[in-house]
């Protein structure tokens, strides 16, 4: 019972896949939703020209990128935890249900074997027919029990797929039931007379033949609605996954493809010398402004500089020329009072200094006039004097103003540079990076390809294996009503004949159950199981 | 891009194979050997991977259906099957297969086979 001994994690593991149906559907959403972003995103670079929205917009994709990454592996992981325990639930229950049918086709077999001994045990020693009529009891009674494990284990398919632990402890009990009545069947082989075929004829004759009879359709029809039950809830349960599933591992890998594709085209533009996105030129041309705007900021602070020497040695002429004036002010004070001593001396001579008082009369006119004339331009000086130091500052302050603009502006642009030239010597990382994930998402779709395969392929021949047991079914109990209802010995041999051949054909559904092992094989499930390891399988003609 | 005509009746299996083949070559599908055989014929094949249990028409008969074909003579055919049984094997390559390989098979193994045959 090797393959019992997985029941724990096996009904667990059921319990999860089911759960864990939803999952990948969430990521497949997340992967398309990113994916789109990241076409949209790709859209927005191409159709820009400016270079630092460009990188911003490449960083920003390479983080979010490493973050999806993290996200899928995550999911991922899960998805295979999930797939891997229902793959090996599968094995489990595939060499559980090939035991019991294993089982069933024994009971047959050995149920006509015991029909051959007890009827024809009518000329064998006395001794021997009494064990044989015990045997006969034994299974008798092994198999009116297997009508109550029949109406006991009507969903223990059912119960098993929902991972209950009882479900499991049915089948063990049936299967242990079911040994139990091989093993009985097996001993009645000891009975089979060796001209039993001659015998055929003389135990139709016998009046429990019917009874017995009737008992093991009784158990053929709970033995064949148990395995169908047992192997259709299998199917069901198994073919909702695959497809969608196959459909989220194909996107996945379509939507890598094209990422990459897309990568590789802004690789080339932004590392392709001719490309006007190409860094190296971008690079080249930005450290030219840089050095354009240092030359600039120099130019500004020289003329600024030579502007304000100018406007102080304008500030001095001017005041040179107010302290001029000042001396020319003093001036015509002392002309002023010469014109009053004049004047004076000239009423003094009387008549003869008429004509000196009306020339010292003017030299004071001049005087005034001097004076008024002298103290307009003192004001305009003043004045002058006010706006040109004015000036000064005004012209001071913006210099400095826009050599700090100027200077802002360097720093900002050496910020950027700096941005530029890191993302420029990162870029090749970026992008090394960035394609070794997808080739990590490459690697793990192709490493659980064949787990895929496997998934598929179970429900396939779960559901070939079902059909085949269906049919075999269907044809053996017709055979057994025309043998219970026919009339003739003649009759009846023919159809226990073709019971016998449709026995035969159980190597069929047990080729298809080998081929199950061998998968369970493949796949290291079968460590538990004590099966041999099988090589790939791959031939050339 | 060489052209890989795919044919088996699980889309699921469709759907895993054609991850393995993605990028390197063109894959085009049929869910059973009658339409195999129809796709064959509207265009150029350069590689036939045929199941073999597939209704309608299985994989072994369409094989030889397409032998007769003059334009598919000789291109390159791999049975892609859990047939494993040596009797089924000798049918295949009598039918003109040129190759089997056993699923579930890796796809790695699965390519190296068709690299060398394309």
């Amino acid at each position: 019972m090797g393959a019992l001994s997985l029941k724990g994690g096996a009904h667990r593991a059921v319990r999860q896949g089911k759960t864990a149906n939803g999952r990948p559907l969430v990521l497949f959403a997340v992967f398309i939703a990113v994916a789109v972003m990241f076409y949209v995103l790709y859209l927005l670079v191409r159709g820009q020209d400016n270079i630092f929205l460009s990188a911003g917009i490449v960083v920003a994709e390479a983080a979010v990128l490493a973050a999806t990454a993290v996200i899928f592996f995550m999911s991922f992981y899960r998805a295979q935890k999930t797939n891997d325990k229902l793959l090996r639930t599968l094995g489990g229950l595939v060499l559980t249900s090939g035991k019991l049918l294993d089982n069933f086709f024994h009971y047959f077999d050995g149920s006509f074997m015991l029909l051959h001994t007890v009827f024809g045990t009518e000329s064998a020693n006395g001794n021997k027919k009494e064990e044989a009529e015990k045997l006969v009891a034994a299974l008798l009674s092994a198999t009116a029990q297997d009508e109550d494990l029949s109406m006991k284990s009507k969903n223990t398919a059912e119960r098993l797929l929902e991972g209950r632990a009882e479900g499991f402890q049915e089948i063990e009990e049936l299967v242990a039931h079911s040994d139990n009545v091989v093993a009985m069947l097996a001993r009645a082989r000891e009975f089979l007379p060796e001209d039993a075929a001659a015998r055929l004829d003389s135990y139709y004759k016998n009046i429990r033949c019917n009874e017995i009879l009737s008992n093991v359709v009784v158990s053929y029809d709970f033995y064949s609605e148990l395995i169908h039950e047992f192997v259709a809830s299998i199917i069901v349960d198994l073919s909702k996954s695959s497809r969608p599933l196959s459909e989220e591992i194909l996107a996945i890998k379509e939507n890598a493809n094209r990422f990459v594709a897309n990568i590789k085209e802004w690789e080339k533009e932004l590392t392709d010398e001719k490309s006007p996105k190409n860094f190296a030129n971008l690079m080249a041309s930005y450290n030219r402004q840089n050095a354009d705007f240092g030359r600039l900021t120099h130019a500004i602070e020289a003329n600024n500089a030579r502007l304000e020497k100018r406007l102080v040695s304008v500030e001095n002429h001017v005041r040179e020329i107010g302290n001029q004036s000042s001396r020319v002010l003093s001036i015509a004070e002392s002309v002023n009072v010469l014109s009053i001593n004049a004047s004076i001396e000239a009423a003094r001579a009387g008549e003869s200094g008429k004509g000196f008082k009306v020339i010292a009369d003017e030299i004071k006119d001049l005087s005034d006039l001097t004076h008024t004339i002298i103290d307009g331009m003192a004001d305009s000086m003043r004045q002058a004097q006010i706006e040109v130091s004015a000036t000064v500052k005004e012209v001071t302050a913006e210099g400095e103003q826009l050599s700090q603009g100027i200077r802002g502006q360097q720093k900002e642009f050496s910020v950027f540079y700096s941005v530029l030239e890191s993302y420029s010597k990162n870029f090749q990382s970026i992008f090394a990076s960035v394609n070794k994930l997808i080739e990590d998402i490459d690697v793990h779709i192709r490493q659980f390809n064949p787990l895929f395969q496997l998934h598929e392929l179970s429900v396939q021949e779960m559901e070939n294996l079902n059909k085949i047991i269906s049919e075999f079914l269907n044809e053996q109990r017709g055979e057994m009503n025309a043998l219970i209802e026919g009339f003739t010995d003649e009759a009846r041999r023919a159809r226990v004949n073709t019971l016998i051949r449709n026995f035969e054909k159980k190597t069929i559904s047990r080729f298809e159950l080998q081929v199950l092992e061998k998968i369970v094989e493949r796949y290291g499930f079968a460590k538990e199981m004590g099966v041999r390891k099988a090589s790939l399988d791959i031939e050339i003609f | 891009m060489k052209k890989i005509l795919l044919v088996d009746d699980s889309t699921a299996i469709r759907n895993i194979l054609k991850t393995a083949l993605f990028g390197e070559y063109e894959v085009v599908e049929a869910a059973n050997g009658k339409d195999a055989l129809d796709t064959a014929l509207a265009g150029t094949v350069n590689l036939f991977l045929f199941d073999v249990n597939m209704p309608v028409m299985d994989g072994i008969q369409a094989v030889r259906e397409l032998r007769k074909l003059p334009q598919y003579k000789t291109t390159p055919v791999v049975m892609l099957t859990t047939e494993s049984r040596e009797e089924k094997r000798q049918e295949g390559k009598a039918a003109g297969a040129n190759g089997w390989v056993v699923k579930p098979c890796d796809p790695e193994k699965l390519l190296d086979v068709i690299r060398k045959m394309i």
